[in-house]
Order: C-alpha cells, then structure tokens, then sequence
C-alpha cells in the first residue's frame, strides 16, 4: 500500500466534507438575510429522517421575468416546451425586498447578475409559459414528529398562513436556510355556487353537483400575538383576482387589473386581535370581477368581460384572491397606520366549480 | 481441480501401505500435483465485507434517529470523527499480515460508507437540497481513490457501483449523459480489476459500464442502445479471445465472453424481430439533426470502430500464429460480421423497406438465420466433443428462437407443429450424437 497517498486519499475526503460544512457556514455568518414567503409540504427520506419540503412563490417564474439567454430557450414553439430549457441548468434569480420586509423576485437570468442580491438555482422543469427552479433551499430537515407536526399545523390551526422562511445568501447566490415562522395574517376562503346546488338532496344523485362559483368569502385572520390592521376596501378591492398561467403564457386575464384601487379611508381600517378574523364577501358576478378569455381561446368569447362562472366548466382553469393592501404611503395618514399589514396574501387556488384546493 | 488435488493426497498413503505405489511414486505424483496455495479467505472477506456495510448502515441510521438531539458542530464532529477515525484504522491494520488485513480492508469500507453519508449528513445540517447525483460521484471518486491507493478489490466494488448510480442518476433523474461516465468505469474498475486479477470486480464493473453507456445512448434516441450494445459485445469477445491468449489474467477471458457473448445473444434475439429490427437500424436517417447528429455518429461509430480494430487484430494474430481458424469456434467469427452487416443495414433501411421485398422479415430475417448458425454450432460442437455447456447452450438457443417465432411468423397450426417436430427431431439426434461421443470418451478414458 502506498502509505501516503492513501492519506492523500482520506485526506480529500475530509477535505469534501470540510468544504461543504465551511462554505455553508460562512454563509450562514457572513451571508445578508432575507426573508421568503413558502408553503410547506412534509415527506421523509430514509436516511435523513423527517424535513419538510419548501416550495416558493419565487419557485415558479412566469416568462415575462425571464432574462438574458433564458427567453429565447424558452420561446421555441416548434418544439415541445418541456425540452426547450434544459433541466438542471444553471440560473440567477434578482431579488428585491419589498416594504414587508420580503424578498420578491424580479428577473430570472442563466447570467450571474454583477451585483445586487440574488439566489442561484437550477431549473427544474419548464412548461407552457413557467419555468421552476429549484433554489437549494427546498428542503428543511428537522425530526420527524417536527416536520409533520408542521404539515398538520398548515392544514389546522395556521390554515392559509405563509411560512416565512429566513435564509442567509451569500456573494455567489447561494443561500442557506437559518429558520422558519409563520406569518401573523392567514387567508382562507371558500366558493358559493350561482344558486342552491340542485339534486345534492336526490337520491338519484348521490354525488353533489357542484354550480357554477357566484362569489367568494375570504376571511383574514390574525394568527399573531399582537393587534393587526387590514383594509376592507369597498367591493372587496383590497383583493385582486389572480387567473392561473396557462400553457404557453395563454392566461385569463381579470378586467381589474389595470385599475387602481381606491384610496383607503379610515372607516376602511379594521383592527384583528389576535385570533380575531374578518369576512370579505367578493360578488363575482358584479362586473368589476369579470375576467377576459385568452385570445387562443377558440370556446369562449374571445376579449369580451364574462362571468368566472363562466370560465373553466371543465374545471380547467384556476384563480387565486390576493390581499394585496394599499401602500404605507396611501395608509399613513389613517387610524392604527402602525398596525396595518403590507404585503401581498395569496390563497389556496379555486375554481370555477367551487373546488379549493 | 482443489477437490480432486485434496482427494489424490488423502489417497496416496493408503495406495503406498497397500503396495499399489511406492513411496518414491508418491513423492513423484506429490510434486506433480503441488498442494494449491492457501486461497484468498473468500467467506471471510464476504462476511467482513457485508458485515461492514451493514454497520456503517446501522450506525448512520441510529445517528439519524437521534439526529435532532445532537447540536450542528456535534452533528459535524460525529461525521468527521467517525470518516477519520474509520479510515485511520481501517489503514493502520490493512498494512498489517493474515486477518487483520482484512479487518482492516472491512474497516476502510466502512470508513467510505461514513464518507457518502457525510455527504448527505452535512447536506442535513446546512439544508442543503443541490443537485444531488453530484454527491454520488464525489462518494465514488473517494471509493475509487482508496481502492487504487490501497489497493482493495472491496473499494472498488463499492466505487464502481456508487458511480454507476451517479451515471444513471445523471440521465435517469436529469436527462444528462455522462459521456466521460463509461470511461471512469472502465479505467477506474476495469483497469482495477485487470491490476488485482479480480474477475468479480470486472463482472461488477462490466455490468456498471453497459448500464451507464446504454443509457447515455439511449437518452436521446432509445433505439441507439440496441447496436450500441451490439459493437461493445462484440468488443468484448475480441478481447475475451486476447486475454485467453496472454498469461497475466487469462481467467477474465470467461467474464468478458459472458457479457460479450450474452450481450450479442440478447442483441441478435431482439433484432429477429421484424419490427423491432427496422426501429432498432433506423438511427442513421436522423444523423443530419444537429447535435442529435452528433450523438449518433459518436454513440453509433465509435464502438464499432473498436470492435472492428480488435477483430481485425485478432484476424491478424490468427494469420501469423497459423492458428485454425476454427479454434475457439467458427461461430465467433460471426460477431464481427454481425457488427459490420448491422450498419450496412442501418444505412440501407430506407432502401430495404421501401423495397418490401419480404416485409420487415427482410432485415429480421438475418439475424434469425445468425441465431440459428450459432445454436447449430453450439449444438455441432457440444455433440461431437461431448460437452455438456456448449450441447445445452445451443439447445436453449434455439428453443429460444424457434418458440419467439411461433408466436409471430407460423401462423397455422400446421406450419407449428411442423416446426416442433423439426425442433424435437433436432434435439433427439442431438442428444443421440452426444451421447455417443461421451461414451467414446469413456472408453479412451478406460484402462486397457
């Protein structure tokens, strides 16, 4: 045996080790914090124990935000979109942090950014008009009765409360997860149907026939310890109405997006204590709420305002609500301007058919 | 030959005190037939082996469980504590002589089954989620590192399946061929096994090599795996054929003939199919496609650019020793024919079925009549000589043939049962013929 080289040999083996425990440490020492909104997810690995799964809001990147070289990988319509970009490849995500104090992205590049913060990730899969990347940072390793108490957790008591994930990103982008918590607002909501659901009581129909969704309840809820406003602007426009990307970018798109909300008053402020909740009723049949078909849309009546009830009969297209409050510039001068949360508040997806998810 | 060795030696006292042999023609037939050096404890190295495997499993396992108790730099003491202290000793006692070598050879395999959990058990700490087939091929490299630097057969076969999973983990799980993988493999485990003489190590890293290369070339165009695997079997007989022919490890000529010969056998057999056979040589039509292009004319010609050197060597070898060219069997020479006619036909598709002469049979065709050739050889040899390997080979080789085809070229029952009768009546004459050949052996065998 060649008694030195051997040592070589296991030498590099700490030295593997070593660095993989060095760089991520330094990182976590040295590295600027941000903080991002996730959703957890609980599975196990047979030699890891227990973690939960992270996905992000910064995971799944709509075309429009794709820089550099990553468009024109993207936009080859003569082949099938999933083979376009190539798995695993290498790419930047720019990062801002906005007013909330979260980090959201703002361009997805395959070109290391000179300065500025940003995470580096690899693609996972690319299709229709997303790409998802995978930040390094999906993965949160904890016992096993702790990471599934935390899946239960989201299905109960912190149901449509964001996990705000704390991370430490280094000079190169990568970044290392240092702790989690939940977000103090949840937002739940559930789906009316047009009218009374005919035949749910019929013995001949023995699964219910689910109408057509007419409005949505969303309820904010205060899952923190302290006191926290929110806004119920008149006809629910604290909220936007949010259509599903669908294949190839082809998306609805809801008449009110282009309008700016109205300017909150003070009788718009609610104050939540904790475990306080307030219910806003959103009337999708009020033309506000209509949304627009896409134009390669050959079934519905292409750039004409319709009813959601009216969008997706197959259950194929989804929305999402998002409490996205007015500015702290627009609040300041309110009642309990201190108290108001900032942010944007997605929900679970919803269809037409009244189906949350 | 150890059994009949032990056997001779019990008896030669016996013969001698009965008069049979004197003591000097003993003595004589002792240093004909030398007591056989002690062999490599193979249970001992098994047990230690697998035993070591299992602990480094276990142990990782009841880390894992009380994981969450330990703090980080613990956790971090725990990982490097147990690689060094595992590889230390498992060194200090592999340059010492009888079991501790192989307590020592037991205890680096552990020390490398902490090394690949470390990967993962620091990845723990930190939360890291990267790409993880790279931690696979650092694990390998480690192994393959030790396995040179020691040298251990065990580490090898550890190197060499940790990166097998690295290769197939690249394609499989990210749709990424490892071109330089195969190439590892057969330098790191090949040349290893070649080193220490292993003919397990090779069968391992033989195995590992087609399955990394195979899904490499198959990754872009599936149908490329079939003559891929075509030109290395036939690589691997020619140089099954050399390493019969040298002296420094002639025992590996056996594991290179199984997988050349298994190998080409599988190919050949896929290849009667009719359909299968046109979509299996159609990848010529797509080398024009850019880099898809590319991938053909290097997965496509490269090996069959080695397998037809080393036939063409071996033709030579054969030429100037004035060996027979049915030694070793006729039917080898089959092979590299084989692998020629496989790409005339690829480039001759088009042609071939647009001419509809016979169908798709009309490619499919040749290679049943190859099988055929092959088990009649077989069938020839084994019969004539009285071998039971060869007799039985060629009899399953055609049963093979003959029933893939009943299901889909003989149609009536009559043209079946015609078929079974020509198949049974084959088997008969050759089981008549082979018996008659052993009892000729024996009665040169017998005393006069």
């Amino acid at each position: 045996m060649r008694g030195m080289l051997a040592i070589v040999a296991v030498g590099l083996q700490v030295l593997v080790l070593a660095y993989m425990a060095a760089e991520r440490e330094v990182i976590l020492r040295t590295g600027r914090v941000i903080h991002l909104r996730a959703a957890p997810v609980n599975p196990t690995d047979a030699m890891r124990s227990g973690y939960v799964r992270l996905g992000y809001q910064i995971s799944q990147v709509p075309r429009s935000l794709c820089r550099d070289g990553l468009p024109s990988t993207n936009e080859t319509p003569a082949q099938s979109p999933v083979l376009a970009l190539k798995a695993d490849t290498k790419v930047y995500a720019s990062l801002r942090v906005e007013e909330d104090g979260l980090a959201e992205l703002v361009s997805l590049s395959d070109r290391r950014p000179a300065d500025g913060l940003f995470l580096r990730g690899r693609t996972e899969w690319n299709w229709g008009g997303d790409v998802r990347v995978r930040y390094g940072l999906e993965a949160f390793f904890m016992e096993q009765g702790k990471a599934a108490a935390v899946q239960e957790a989201q299905g109960r008591e912190f149901r449509g409360v964001p996990l705000i994930v704390e991370a430490a990103v280094g000079r190169n982008g990568v970044a290392v997860l240092r702790n989690y918590r939940w977000d103090s607002l949840g937002l739940t909501l559930s789906v009316d149907g047009t009218n009374a659901p005919a035949g749910r009581e019929s013995a001949a129909l023995p699964r219910p026939v689910r109408q057509p969704a007419s409005a949505v309840r969303a309820v904010l809820r205060n899952h923190g310890t302290n006191a926290v406003a929110i806004l119920d602007l008149p006809g629910g426009r604290a909220f936007v109405l949010v259509p599903e990307t669908g294949f190839r970018g082809s998306a609805w798109h809801w008449v009110g997006e282009s309008n700016a909300p109205p300017v909150p008053r003070p009788e718009d402020v609610v104050v939540l204590k904790p475990g306080e909740a307030h219910t806003n009723r959103i009337d999708l049949m009020d033309p506000a709420w209509f949304v627009r078909a896409p134009a390669n849309d050959r079934r519905h009546r292409r750039g004409e305002p319709q009813s959601v009830a009216n969008s997706g009969e197959n259950g194929s297209v989804s929305f999402q609500l998002e409490y996205r409050p007015s500015d702290r510039a627009a609040c300041r001068n309110l009642p309990n301007a201190a108290l108001i949360w900032h942010g944007r508040l997605p929900s679970a997806r919803w269809w037409p058919n009244q189906r949350v998810d | 030959m150890n059994t009949h060795n032990r056997w001779l030696r019990a008896q030669l006292p016996g013969w001698v005190e009965q008069g049979v042999i004197s003591p000097a023609q003993a003595d004589t037939l002792r240093g004909l037939h030398p007591e056989p050096k002690a062999a490599l404890p193979w249970g001992m190295i098994l047990f230690f082996g697998v035993g070591a495997v299992v602990i480094g499993l276990g142990i990782i396992l009841l880390f894992a469980y009380n994981w969450h108790a330990i703090p980080k730099f613990g956790k971090l003491g725990l990982i490097f504590g147990a690689l060094i202290a595992a590889q230390a000793s498992g060194l200090r006692l592999f340059r010492l002589e009888d079991w501790r070598r192989q307590l020592g050879e037991a205890l680096t395999v552990v020390g490398i089954m902490f090394f690949g959990a470390g990967i993962w058990l620091v990845a723990q700490v930190y939360h890291i989620e990267e790409h993880y087939p790279d931690g696979f091929l650092y694990w390998g490299l480690g192994a393959l590192a030790l396995a040179w630097v020691m040298p251990s057969v065990v580490q090898g076969l550890v190197a060499v399946v940790v990166l097998s999973i690295y290769g197939c983990s690249e394609t499989f799980g990210f749709n990424t061929a490892i071109h330089w993988a195969p190439v590892l493999l057969a330098v790191g485990g090949g040349g290893l096994a070649w080193q220490q003489r292993s003919r397990l190590l090779l069968a391992v890293t033989l195995a590992g090599f087609y399955l990394v290369l195979l899904s490499n070339c198959g990754l872009r165009h599936g149908n490329l795996a079939v003559p891929v695997a075509l030109n290395v079997s036939v690589l691997l007989v020619a140089l099954g054929w050399f390493a019969r022919r040298g002296s420094c490890f002639s025992v590996s000529a056996g594991v290179l003939d199984f997988f050349g010969w298994g190998g080409f056998l599988v190919v050949v057999y896929l290849l009667s199919f009719g359909s299968q056979a046109s979509d299996d040589l159609s990848w010529p039509a797509r080398l024009a496609e850019g880099n898809l292009g590319w991938w053909l004319a290097f997965y496509g010609w490269l090996p069959f650019a080695l397998a037809l050197a080393a036939w063409a060597v071996v033709a030579r070898e054969t030429w100037r020793a004035k060996l027979p060219l049915g030694q070793g069997g006729c039917e080898r020479w089959l092979l590299p024919l084989v692998a020629v006619l496989a790409q005339v036909l690829a480039f001759a598709m088009p042609s071939v079925r647009d001419a509809e002469l016979f169908g798709p049979w009309s490619v499919a065709g040749i290679f049943n009549l190859v099988l055929l050739a092959v088990a009649a050889a077989w069938m020839a040899e084994g019969s004539r000589a009285g071998e039971l390997k060869p007799t039985v080979q060629g009899s399953l080789l055609l049963v093979a043939l003959v029933l893939a085809r009943y299901f889909d070229l003989f149609e009536s029952l009559a043209a079946r049962g015609l078929a079974f009768l020509v198949v049974g009546g084959v088997l008969f004459a050759e089981g008549f013929f082979y018996r008659k050949a052993r009892l000729r052996a024996a009665e040169k065998e017998a005393p006069p």
